[in-house]
């Protein structure tokens, strides 16, 4: 009888303090690393092209960045794979491009979560200003060509006058 | 392979900034044995020769944009962004049938402002005088910043003492040798930019064939391979027409077209346009190759010197140091000396020493290389971030003087009003339109309403100038 | 979109590299011709 009571006891204290170590046991194991962008998660281009950085919660991080034309990620690619924090995208076509990131501390390790997603619109600049700007600009620069090369032809003109 | 590991080390690094320095300053101080009389220290004793005068035109122009901002455009706006930067040399085209001139007309010349004043009278020079130095001031202030950028970002060499380094070698070999140093290394320096480069995109076609760039191209960043690219196809017009203003104003151009032997100034201008164009193309090529390579971009202005290491490994890293500091110092000496002429000849002589000699300014010009050398240094040191965009500025500012300058040379009518409206009505409304429209409108516009204005000027009230007057000998006064 | 082909993207690239490498014997060449033909300064 003394002897299933101390066993009850030692059962009750064994339970206590599993009920105190075995939660923060596996929080430590959930502590996988989370990575925000630094930016506004919804950002604009009309050249195509835009930097994207992050970082992790703690340093020495591996990296993925995804990128898909849906916000679900439905049919992702994976941009980049490595510890770099930023990485320049250009050569972007009109539409719309998603991000995400995520860490994790080494090749071995579980991924942690995916960051929040970043949103790029991507609208080029009206080609028919662009059309205008460039004529307009071309046709200064013929009036210059003119000129000079007019003036260059000419140039044994000068010399009776800097007599 | 940690992110912020730079390309080489630190001791690297300044070994190279001191074996360089050096040898620049060394070099400074022989060629100086020349530059005591002040047509020798301002032109070169106005007998440069063909290959030394093309040189310096093509040295002068790769500046740390052409070898850092090129493959960055090219990696923002593909293959027209390369043929956008490749513009850049119709300026010295063009500015060969004007340096026979200029030389032709003012055979006892000395600066670009001189003509100004002579041509069009006081009001023109006050307004020119300014957009001058304006736009010397803020391009020697981008070159030292971006010098020490980079040097910190190629070898961790403190950005404080890297930009230091670089304004004192510069100020030193340039103060000893006047023109004929900063000449001299130029054709140095173009040398060596050019094996650099060749050397790089060489290396990078053995790792990664066109084909393969090209495929990589168009299934990444495809629009980069776009005729029909609008933000680029803006820009080409915009950019030349600041490239033109660049050059036609600028006394670094016309200190050289003095400086020239009678007879070189066009034939060096010309082969310098042909030498120069191919540099932004294998520059861009660089920053086009890199996502091909595997290589991760952090930031577009640091994909030149990343592809370089990338290939040939700490020796490309050094090859890359070495090119930028060439390009940088073949820049700042042509800044320092061009813009302390135009201090000296046209500020301090007539307002301050009317009766002074020659030995007399070439001391004060002397003295004038320090202090635009110490101002530089002390708007570089607190490394504002928004000054490299206050360069920009220039852009109408300059732009405003290419028809003033090509009118003044060539059209007996031009006339001072015209030239002074020109350039008022130019650069304001040029300036509106960056900040109302557009970086991308900015030189366009500018252009176009002095063009505008110059034109009716000369029709409406023509002027009958005495192209002697250019000519006139200064009077030689031996202290 | 129209693409530059990828013809002009090799003739742009190879012609470059092979004009920077041209122009860097020319200079010596002209350095060489005016040293040993006149003064160079």
């Amino acid at each position: 009888m003394i002897m299933n009571r101390r066993l009850r006891i030692g059962r009750i204290i064994l339970t206590g303090l599993a009920a105190l170590t075995v939660p923060s046991v596996l929080s430590h194991a959930q502590e996988l690393p989370r990575v925000t962008f630094h930016h506004e998660s919804r950002l604009t281009t009309s050249e195509g092209h835009t930097g994207l950085e992050w970082s992790g919660d703690r340093d020495s991080l591996m990296y993925e960045l995804q990128s898909a034309r849906e916000p679900d990620f439905i049919d992702p690619t994976s941009q980049y794979h490595g510890t770099d924090e930023a990485s320049f995208l250009s050569g972007l076509t009109d539409g719309r491009y998603f991000f995400r990131v995520r860490a994790r501390p080494s090749e071995n390790d579980t991924w942690g979560p995916w960051s929040e997603s970043v949103e790029l619109v991507c609208e080029h600049h009206s080609l028919t200003f662009a059309w205008t700007l460039f004529t307009s600009g071309g046709l200064l620069f013929l009036f210059i060509v003119f000129f000079v090369g007019l003036n260059a032809r000419l140039l044994h003109r000068f010399e009776r006058n800097d007599a | 392979m940690p992110e912020d590991s730079t390309v080489l080390s630190v001791s690297t690094g300044y070994l190279l900034l001191a074996l360089f320095g050096v040898m620049w300053i060394a070099l400074g101080i022989f060629w100086g044995r020349r530059a005591k009389s002040l047509d020798g220290f301002m032109v070169a004793g106005r007998n440069v020769g063909l290959a030394l005068g093309t040189a310096t035109a093509v040295a002068t122009w790769i500046t740390s944009n052409t070898t850092m901002l090129a493959p960055q455009f090219a990696l923002q706006l593909g293959i027209w962004g390369i043929l956008a930067y490749s513009t850049a040399s119709f300026g010295l085209f063009l500015f060969a049938p004007l340096a026979k001139r200029i030389r032709q007309a003012m055979p006892h010349g000395y600066t670009s402002v001189e003509f100004i004043r002579l041509r069009y009278g006081q009001a023109a020079y006050a307004v020119f005088l300014v957009i001058s130095l304006f736009y010397g001031l803020t391009w020697m202030v981008s070159m030292g910043m971006a010098g020490g950028i980079l040097l910190e970002a190629l070898a961790g060499i403190p950005y404080a003492f890297g930009m230091s380094a670089i304004l004192l070698v510069c100020v030193v070999y340039t103060l000893f040798g006047g023109l004929y140093a900063v000449i001299g290394t130029d054709f140095i320096q173009s040398l060596i930019i050019l094996v650099g480069i060749v050397i790089v995109a060489v290396a990078i076609l053995t790792r990664a064939p066109l084909t393969e760039v090209y495929a990589n191209l168009q299934a990444n960043r495809p629009a980069l391979l776009n005729v029909l690219f609008p933000a680029a196809i803006m820009a080409v017009f915009n950019n030349l027409l600041f490239g033109i203003g660049e050059i036609f104003h600028s006394n670094v151009w016309w200190s050289r077209a003095f400086a020239m032997r009678e007879g070189v100034g066009m034939k060096a201008y010309l082969m310098a346009g042909l030498i120069w164009l191919p540099i932004p193309v294998v520059a861009g090529f660089l920053g086009l190759a890199a996502p091909t390579i595997g290589i991760n971009i952090t930031r577009p202005d640091t994909v030149g010197p990343l592809v370089a290491a990338n290939i040939l490994g700490s020796a490309g890293g050094v090859l890359v140091f070495i090119v930028v500091f060439c390009s940088l110092a073949s820049s700042i000496d042509s800044l320092l000396a061009a813009t302390s002429d135009v201090v000296t000849k046209e500020i301090i002589q007539p307002f301050f020493l009317p009766n002074a000699g020659d030995p007399q300014i070439r001391r004060v010009a002397s003295l004038v290389i320090v202090t635009v050398g110490l101002i530089t240094w002390g708007v570089c040191l607190p490394k504002v971030g928004t000054l490299a965009t206050v360069l920009f500025f220039a852009g109408p500012l300059v732009g405003s003087t290419i028809w003033p300058i090509i009118a003044g040379l060539f059209w007996k009518r031009a006339n001072g009003t015209g030239a002074v409206l020109a350039m008022i009505l130019g650069s304001a409304i040029g300036l509106i339109a960056y900040f109302q429209i557009g970086w991308y409108t900015a030189s366009l516009i500018g252009t176009a309403v002095s063009f505008l204005t110059v034109v009716v000027t000369t029709l409406v009230r023509p002027g009958a100038f005495d192209w002697r007057t250019l000519a006139v000998e200064k009077a030689v006064v031996q202290a | 979109m129209i693409l530059f082909p990828e013809w002009f993207f090799t003739v742009l690239v190879y012609g470059g590299i092979t004009l920077a490498a041209v122009s860097g014997v020319l200079l010596l060449v002209l350095l060489i011709r005016d040293v040993g033909g006149k003064t160079l300064w």
